[in-house]
């Protein structure tokens, strides 16, 4: 990972800024988002390290890491954050930037015949709201 | 006092036991649940980007429909309690966005609506004390372990529901219900929520933590009011049982199923047929159903 003092601060980040009203140069990495999380057994970066990466303006490891599609916004993280940030917003606004450039995560074909009897409609509206372009 | 109660889609649909229980139970305790003639879905997410209140619409419009029926509106289902209230509490705090939603509707209403939950409805409205009294059936062999989930502590500022750390009133109804609540340490956590349209891994990961430490602390059966969670604990159990054969699959109640147990109520087979653990053998077993009812 190469780090540019140009790339700090980057169109991206503010981006991200602006689509979850927070501001992640407020997070100072003391990790009570990531110990908190019960998904992150599910994840490839930690939550908190995705904070930091947006600090540093690493826009492509943001974006290629799995977390934030795994994040179920049960906001553990922005409830227990020391310093006020809404965790689970930025992995919202994270999920809402990659969907309004196309990417799509709702594979229906997936949804077994036997869930797709019993599944509530709220599961597969939110489902389609989260993951889906 | 009656207040129009929204239901939400799936209360109409795949959670009957749900709905159809709060219903008969209101009428018993003389609350009765007055449907909300003109409600709309609540969008099943809280959107919380900034630059899209297309989101909104939906809820706002079911807001200002329940404003013309009424000073509050009792809603069951957490998410659709999570939603509204929020963007309650959005239009109420946010002028700029409130003229932009109200200019699209050109509509808009005058008093703000309070959303409350059916929990606070019963505790607030009819008393926990008059629900007590209402009690026909001896539950009290029954252990059950409640299950509040995210959507109605957090953030706790906006719900304002509960103490977000230590809630209290989930005990407190199934306490005047006279059954036995077990407190468990996964009670306020996740159970993957959405996530099973995703990842049914992770959401087995989360389940297996509520169940296997309710189970631990001496429960027999968990509680929720919410469908999406009553599902993902109810479905995942097969998947968790056949990784892990130590693994004690336990029935997943709403809280209403058990209201109308304790009040003497009669839980129609197709209620039961909706779980995915069927409590029926656990109740015969407990003496709560008859055998020959089954």
């Amino acid at each position: 990972m190469e780090l540019l003092r140009e790339e700090i601060q980057n169109e991206f980040v503010k981006k991200i800024e602006e689509l979850s009203g927070q501001n992640v140069y407020a997070c100072y990495q003391c990790g009570k988002c990531s110990a908190g999380c019960p998904l992150v057994g599910q994840m490839d970066i930690l939550p908190h390290t995705i904070l930091r990466l947006l600090q540093m303006g690493q826009k492509k490891e943001a974006l290629d890491s799995e977390t934030p599609w795994f994040c179920a916004t049960c906001l553990q993280c922005s409830v227990k954050c020391p310093k006020g940030v809404d965790v689970a917003g930025i992995m919202d606004a994270l999920r809402e930037f990659l969907r309004r450039n196309g990417v799509e995560k709702m594979e229906l074909q997936k949804i077994a015949d036997r869930m797709w009897k019993k599944i509530p409609q709220q599961g597969l509206v939110s489902g389609f709201r989260k993951f889906s372009s | 006092m009656q207040y129009p109660y929204f239901p939400g889609c799936t209360l109409t649909n795949k959670a009957k036991g749900l709905n159809d229980m709060a219903k008969a139970g209101a009428d018993i305790l003389g609350a009765p649940l007055k449907e909300l003639e003109n409600w709309y879905c609540c969008q099943a997410n809280f959107s919380s980007v900034t630059d899209n209140l297309m989101n909104h619409l939906a809820p706002v419009r079911t807001l200002i429909a329940a404003a013309k029926e009424g000073q509050k509106l009792v809603v069951l289902c957490s998410t659709c309690y999570y939603v509204l209230k929020r963007v309650s509490a959005i239009m109420a705090r946010d002028e700029e966005k409130r003229k932009v939603v109200y200019e699209f509707l050109e509509e808009e209403y005058t008093k703000p609506v309070e959303v409350v939950h059916f929990l606070e409805y019963v505790r607030d409205e009819v008393g926990f004390d008059k629900l007590k009294e209402n009690v026909k059936m001896d539950i009290s062999v029954l252990a059950i372990a409640p299950y509040y989930g995210c959507q109605l502590l957090r953030p706790s500022k906006e719900l304002a529901f509960d103490d977000p750390f230590e809630p209290s009133i989930f005990e407190e109804f199934l306490g005047a219900l006279g059954c036995e609540s077990v407190d468990s340490p996964f009670k306020t956590e996740c159970c993957g929520s959405f996530l099973t349209t995703f990842s049914e891994k992770g959401v087995e990961d989360c389940v297996d933590r509520v169940l296997t430490y309710a189970g631990k602390n001496g429960a027999e059966a968990v509680t929720t009011s919410c469908p999406l969670c009553n599902f993902n604990l109810d479905w995942a159990q097969k998947e968790i049982k056949n990784k892990n054969e130590k693994f004690n699959n336990m029935p997943v109640f709403y809280l209403t199923e058990l209201m109308a147990l304790a009040l003497g109520i009669e839980v129609p087979v197709e209620v039961w047929d909706e779980h995915v653990v069927d409590p029926r053998p656990f109740l015969a077993e407990k003496g709560i159903v008859k055998r020959t009812a089954l």
